[in-house]
């Protein structure tokens, strides 16, 4: 239905994408998504016949729409934009009406089939009512509804729509969205959706596009593009992915660089024992979950100590890149043994930091509960020619508990009383 | 479904045949009223006899051009029944002194609020008008410099309005070449540049001024804006009318894609309209139509401004209805202007009365509006 051929687009020749591919058959749902400025908004210009690609043909049925005039393309391409600020106060039922402009002649006027059509579409999308109110007083999810009412007169088989939940409470996106979705399965409509939130999108896509970097950085089903990977190099930020327990498809969750000022709010004390930044994420978690935190050993400026301090946990330090003093290893272990759980994170162990591990035995030895986040496996991260996986093993044998990720140390915290 | 779906709309044929009707209606009577109203009242009477004597001489000159003989009797006498009231010198008063100005002022109204209600809807700015654009201006340096080179020496009556015609032309073609970039006219910079060649053209009037000597009387009360003119006869009325028709109806062909605009210059191509050509055509047809108003009558202000936001109060923003409403009000406003004016002075500039309205008006409507919103 829809195909872009190897665009490159840009304003003044100069690219914001590049070499960028896609198609769209009858019935398909395609989401773009990408970070600010990767060009989703360009990509849809272009494909909707307002800025002609520098290189490259988009194609619809097989004719380059810039061939086409622009009445024929607007017969059979709908676009949705972002902006839908109207200049003057047209009653709702004229905006939807002029969905039809490209059907009527010059001095042609609307005749009762093109009524027809628009108070259909003004049905489906839930709008009959606004019909009589000027189009500058509606909210703005009531006016995205009339845009797409009006996208909906032209009748279209393609559906373009650059963030069409933009500004929208999550009970509008999702109306938009189940609409959009379920006019494109009933109507056949091949729909390309630019979306900001990459978990709407995930969710009601078949089929996902990232941009990123000027060209399309992935490409595939979203569970082949929304991994923490892609995320990371596209974006720049950590997060995490996770499958959504209902539907299947990845899910993403925000991590916050800065310190989440939760107050403890449970009883249970736990004493986080990591390094290399292998405690960062779980100790959020945790401050989050309202658990009372204390971190050791750490090395000065490395993250996980960086972020005990933004989070002013107390903490054991060791000087950046030493080897853990006895001092330290002291108070380890005492900050361990007043805890109620103890949990080891699945950081390298190297001759510097096994002390660690020898903390964790003394409280195991002092009746605390120990937890061991054995993720990667062990074998992996030992450095010491397998003292550590044989350190490790004493202390399963004296009763710690082996967990495969932080997940599971966090379920295993959150059950305790 | 459908059927009640269908019942929400109301056909915009409706709605433009009704609003034209009535609003020609008024424009009749008022220009009929108006003609009337003078230091020589002119009897209903006088009026309508002699346009029966004028009728039944009209039809005399067809006997023999496919009509009969017998046909041309019968309906002479019927025209001439009952008996004229003959008063000839009343009715050159009406027919040839006052009815050209009356309808030279509707015309003028006509041209102005038409304009500038395209612009309006083009530029999507409250503030355009015809003399926002530049196009006033070199039409009004045209015509002053028509003044002090005694164009009408040698060319008649039309020379003055040729050159400001022409002038006016000039100048929109220069401001559309500087709006354009990108093979793009940009609207914001259109006005822009229309506010600077404006003023440019505005400095050239005043460096003629000073050139005027003995002239500088006649340019002065031509920039005032007035219909008063010495050489007024049907030939310069008939030429601005058709003009003024042209451009109107060229404007008219734009009136949808004027309101698909309103959704945003990109939604508009998204739906069709060619919006480069739009904008070419309706600037040109503004011009067009300003120029022709501006050659005959000066500059008359407030009149373009003021009148198209009166008219979408009235009767909302489609441009299939406003542009019709705006043109045929403007004129009833300008033709009972000029009555004002010609109560006050048979050469009193009606430009000076417009913008004493029109201005607190404006006012008016900047406050209640801000209010509204």
């Amino acid at each position: 239905m829809l195909e872009a051929l190897t665009l490159t687009i840009g304003y003044a020749e100069e690219p914001v994408l590049r070499e960028v591919s896609l198609s769209v058959e009858r019935g398909r749902f395609v989401g773009v998504v990408g970070p600010n400025g990767s060009g989703k908004t360009t990509l849809v210009r272009a494909l909707s016949r307002v800025l002609p690609p520098l290189d490259g043909r988009v194609l619809l049925d097989g004719i380059d729409i810039y061939q086409m005039r622009a009445d024929a393309v607007a017969r059979r391409l709908a676009v949705v934009s972002q902006d839908n600020a109207v200049y003057f106060e047209f009653p709702v039922r004229e905006v939807v009406l002029m969905g039809r402009a490209p059907y009527l002649s010059r001095f042609g006027i609307e005749r009762p089939r093109d009524y027809e059509i628009a108070g259909e579409c003004m049905e489906l999308t839930h709008t009959t009512m606004l019909a009589d109110r000027p189009i500058t007083a509606l909210s703005g999810g009531e006016r995205q509804r009339c845009m797409i009412a009006r996208a909906l007169a032209q009748r279209p088989d393609v559906l373009l729509l650059d963030e069409p939940t933009a500004h929208l409470d999550i009970n509008h996106q999702i109306e938009i969205l189940d609409l959009t979705r379920s006019l494109t399965a009933e109507r056949g409509l091949a729909t390309v959706v630019v979306m900001h939130d990459l978990n709407l999108a995930s969710q009601y896509c078949d089929h996902m596009v990232m941009l990123a970097r000027g060209r399309v950085f992935a490409s595939g089903t979203p569970a082949e593009v929304v991994t923490e990977e892609r995320i990371r190099a596209a974006y720049g930020t950590d997060v995490q992915v996770r499958r959504h327990p209902a539907t299947g498809r990845p899910y993403v969750t925000l991590l916050s660089r800065l310190p989440i000022p939760a107050p403890a709010t449970r009883k249970t004390k736990v004493h986080l024992i990591c390094g290399a930044g292998t405690g960062v994420q779980l100790m959020r978690r945790l401050r989050e979950l309202g658990f009372a935190l204390s971190v050791g050993v750490v090395n000065v400026a490395d993250s996980d100590q960086v972020e005990a301090e933004a989070m002013d946990l107390q903490r054991v330090e060791e000087a950046p890149f030493s080897p853990i003093s006895d001092e330290a290893h002291q108070r380890n272990s005492d900050l361990a043994r007043s805890a109620d759980v103890v949990v080891v994170t699945g950081m390298p162990f190297g001759r510097g930091n096994l002390r660690n591990l020898q903390a964790a035995g003394r409280a195991l030895g002092t009746g605390r509960q120990v937890l061991l986040i054995d993720d990667p496996p062990i074998p992996g991260r030992d450095f010491t020619d397998g003292e550590a996986i044989a350190l490790q093993a004493q202390l399963v044998n004296a009763g710690a508990e082996l967990c495969g990720d932080e997940a599971g140390v966090v379920a295993r915290l959150e059950r305790m009383r | 479904m459908s059927a009640s779906s269908g019942r929400r709309f109301r056909s915009v044929l409706v709605r433009v045949t009704g609003v034209t009707a009535g609003l020609g209606a008024v424009l009749a009577v008022s220009m009929v009223l108006a003609a009337n109203i003078g230091t020589e009242p002119v009897p209903l009477a006088v009026i309508v006899d002699s346009a029966r004597s004028y009728l039944a001489e009209l039809i005399g000159r067809l006997e023999g051009r496919g009509m009969s003989a017998g046909m041309v009797d019968a309906i002479r006498r019927y025209l001439m029944r009952p008996p004229l009231t003959v008063e000839p010198q009343l009715a050159y008063i009406f027919w040839s002194l006052r009815l050209p100005r009356v309808v030279l002022g509707s015309v003028v109204g006509m041209a102005l609020t038409v304009a500038g209600g395209s612009l309006q809807g083009l530029l999507m700015n409250p503030l355009a008008d015809p003399y926002l654009v530049g196009v006033s201006a070199g039409a009004a340096l045209g015509a002053s410099a028509g003044i002090v080179l005694h164009v009408s020496d040698f060319a008649g009556g039309a020379g003055q309005s040729l050159l400001a015609f022409a002038s006016g032309a000039l100048t929109m073609a220069l401001v559309l070449w500087l709006a354009r970039s990108q093979r793009r006219i940009q609207r914001d910079a259109f006005i822009l540049a229309g506010v600077v060649v404006g003023s440019f053209m505005w400095a050239l009037v005043t460096l003629l001024m000073t050139m005027a000597g003995r002239d500088l009387q006649s340019v002065v009360f031509f920039l005032m804006g007035s219909l008063h003119r010495q050489d007024l006869d049907w030939g310069i009325v008939g030429v601005a009318a058709l003009m003024v028709g042209v451009g109107c109806v060229w404007l008219y062909s734009y009136a949808r894609d004027l309101n698909v605009l309103a959704l945003g210059e990109e939604q508009a191509r998204q739906l069709g309209v060619e919006t480069e050509q739009l904008k070419i055509g309706v600037i040109l047809a503004s011009a067009l139509i300003t120029a022709a108003a501006v050659s005959v009558s000066g500059i008359i202000g407030f009149v373009g401004l003021v009148m198209p936001h009166i008219v979408r109060k009235l009767f909302g923003p489609d441009h299939r209805v406003l542009l019709p409403a705006a043109g045929l009000l403007g004129a009833s406003f300008l033709v009972w202007a000029d009555t004002l004016a010609r109560a006050i002075g048979e050469t009193f500039p009606v430009g000076v009365l417009t913008a004493l309205l029109g201005a607190p008006f404006f006012f008016y409507l900047l406050k209640t509006r801000a209010r509204a919103g």
